[in-house]
């Protein structure tokens, strides 16, 4: 299905990925409070994305009559369409049961307690706690690269729409997760000062966030014949197989800089902070 | 149905919400090779059979089959072979049309780099700047770039030549005169320009009310309906009772009369029914379709 027409459709579908940080504000949120006044009016926002998502351009500039007369698989066309727009409600429903059924804080704190092995790498020196703050930003980080490399592989990069879309999920992953979170912390549940005690603050943003991002490198796995096709500046554009090599050099890339700082990240504490 | 015609229609009926009747029963043929001129005024349902040929539409009554195969179920492989220019086009405006042909290339295993990059310089279409910075006709002409470069079996038009001017129209005919060299392909244009029709079309179908009103090769058609000039004398009332006549027309001692299944035997019942004079003109094809939808 990705090869066909999915693939050659994704200059609509990667403006999407700004459901992202929506769906992990609105799952923040979620968490804090069960009140089932909020939780309807998140199930009615994430209709509503998923509308956009399904109808998207298609339905504002009745894309779908160029798409129908060309010799495109209809059938396959709309079902990547839908499981596209199906991706965040996934996600919002798997990180649901996880928190739900789950003693997840327990588990995270675990694994991260335990050492990676030998030859560790001297810890960086902050509380325990402070560490899960370092999450977020890695997360931020793969999102940021995520949305990079679609703002530069997309051919929606000028479109306007698109464009702002991208910069909203860029925005808005920023957003959330500092600003959102601190206050939140900081007025609801518990009092953060200064940096360490914000990055303190945001243990489960931090796993929202690197598992919104586990999707999206999936897409990026997935959706490599099309990156085939994209034209990289540092590529040559007259072959298009070297753009596929670049984005997979660019892939490589990021997982070494996400293990690296796994990696660093995991390494034994001389004490637990406060 | 029929291999004969690339495109055939059997009892056609399409009705919008509303209960309003568009189509009414539309039997279409058009042969295959053919350059097919698909007449009718406005609103009498020329778009509608185009969108059902192309699959955008669905039909309430009737088979509707396009090299084939039911045209709301066109295999993907069938597609390849059909190319398609809309009266008004939906493509992606941000994108150049150096963009959009590498775009729209993947899609097409007959797609010709070389032709597509000769008629887009023919065309005078910029490969740098965004569609959407493009006025309507080149916006059109690279719609037709699309569909041409693709190198189809079976190349619609709907109104194609609408929002161009003069020059581009011309340049745009020619653009798909140089297509219908190729052998075998078939061209179904749809145009209130009928003197550009009438240059390119071999075949000429006339909707009218929902059904055909004719479907013949264009010169049969000129040669069975003339124009005749009358000259009454005082047998004013017989201009009721010319055979064949389609549209009358009088002035003073002369009437003209558009005359249909026209021959040399019919011209002699004229003749005999007007003694002082009857004088017999050919007919263009726009006069040819304003005597008989009028």
């Amino acid at each position: 299905m990705f090869k066909t027409v999915a693939i050659k459709q994704w200059p609509e579908i990667s403006g999407r990925i700004w459901t992202y940080p929506v769906v992990a504000l609105t799952l923040t949120l979620f968490m804090q409070e069960t009140n089932p006044f909020i939780l309807a009016v998140i199930g009615v926002f994430l209709a509503l994305d998923m509308a956009v998502q399904l109808g998207g351009d298609d339905v504002r500039w009745n894309a779908f009559e160029f798409i129908f007369t060309r010799a495109i698989d209809r059938r396959k066309y709309l079902t990547t369409r839908f499981l596209f727009g199906l991706i965040p409600l996934v996600g919002l429903a798997l990180l649901y049961v996880v928190f739900e059924f789950a003693d997840l804080k327990a588990l995270y704190w675990n694994i991260i307690s335990e050492p990676v092995g030998p030859g560790k790498i001297d810890p960086i020196p902050l509380g325990e706690e402070a560490r899960f703050g370092y999450f977020t930003v890695l997360a931020f980080v793969v999102l940021l690269i995520y949305t990079t490399v679609f703002f530069f592989c997309s051919t929606t990069r000028k479109e306007s729409a698109f464009g702002g879309f991208l910069v909203l999920g860029f925005v808005g992953t920023l957003v959330y997760t500092v600003i959102v979170t601190y206050v939140l912390e900081t007025f609801l549940f518990a009092e953060a000062e200064g940096l360490n005690d914000l990055f303190a603050s945001m243990p489960y943003v931090s796993l929202i966030a690197l598992l919104l991002a586990l999707p999206a490198a999936l897409l990026f796995f997935f959706s490599r014949e099309h990156y085939a096709r994209c034209e990289l500046p540092a590529v040559s554009r007259a072959d298009r197989g070297s753009s596929s090599t670049g984005l997979w050099l660019i892939l490589i890339v990021v997982i070494i800089i996400v293990l690296a700082l796994l990696l660093t990240m995991t390494a034994p504490q001389p004490s637990p902070g406060g | 149905m029929n291999s004969e015609y690339i495109i055939e229609t059997k009892g056609l009926k399409k009705a919008y919400d509303g209960g309003q009747e568009v189509l009414s029963g539309l039997d279409l043929r058009v042969p295959r090779g053919s350059v097919y001129g698909f007449l009718g005024r406005n609103g009498t349902g020329k778009t509608t059979t185009i969108r059902i040929l192309m699959g955008l539409l669905r039909w309430d009554v009737g088979r509707v089959e396009v090299l084939g195969e039911s045209s709301f179920k066109l295999s993907v492989e069938t597609r390849q072979r059909i190319g398609y220019v809309s009266q008004e086009q939906t493509m992606f405006e941000w994108m150049t049309i150096e963009q959009l042909v590498a775009f729209t290339s993947s899609f097409y295993p007959t797609w010709d780099a070389d032709y597509t990059q000769r008629l887009r310089k023919k065309l005078d279409l910029p490969s740098a700047r965004p569609l959407g910075a493009l006025s309507s006709g080149q916006q059109q002409k690279a719609a037709l770039l699309l569909a041409l470069a693709q190198r189809p079996d079976l190349l619609i038009l709907d109104e194609p030549a609408a929002s161009l001017d003069t020059v581009v129209r011309r340049e745009f005919l020619e653009s798909i005169l140089d297509v219908l060299t190729d052998e075998g392909i078939t061209v179904l244009i749809s145009s209130q320009i009928l003197t550009d029709v009438e240059r390119i079309a071999d075949w000429i179908g006339i909707l009218s009310d929902g059904r055909m009103l004719l479907s013949e090769p264009l010169e049969d058609l000129k040669e069975s309906i003339k124009r005749l000039r009358i000259r009454t004398s005082g047998r004013e009332t017989e201009i009721e009772h010319v055979p064949g006549a389609i549209r009358t027309i009088r002035r003073g001692s002369e009437a003209l009369v558009t005359v249909q299944d026209f021959s040399p035997t019919r011209l002699e019942e004229i003749r005999a029914l007007f003694p002082d004079g009857v004088d017999v003109q050919d007919v263009d094809l726009e006069d040819i379709f304003i005597d008989l939808v009028s």
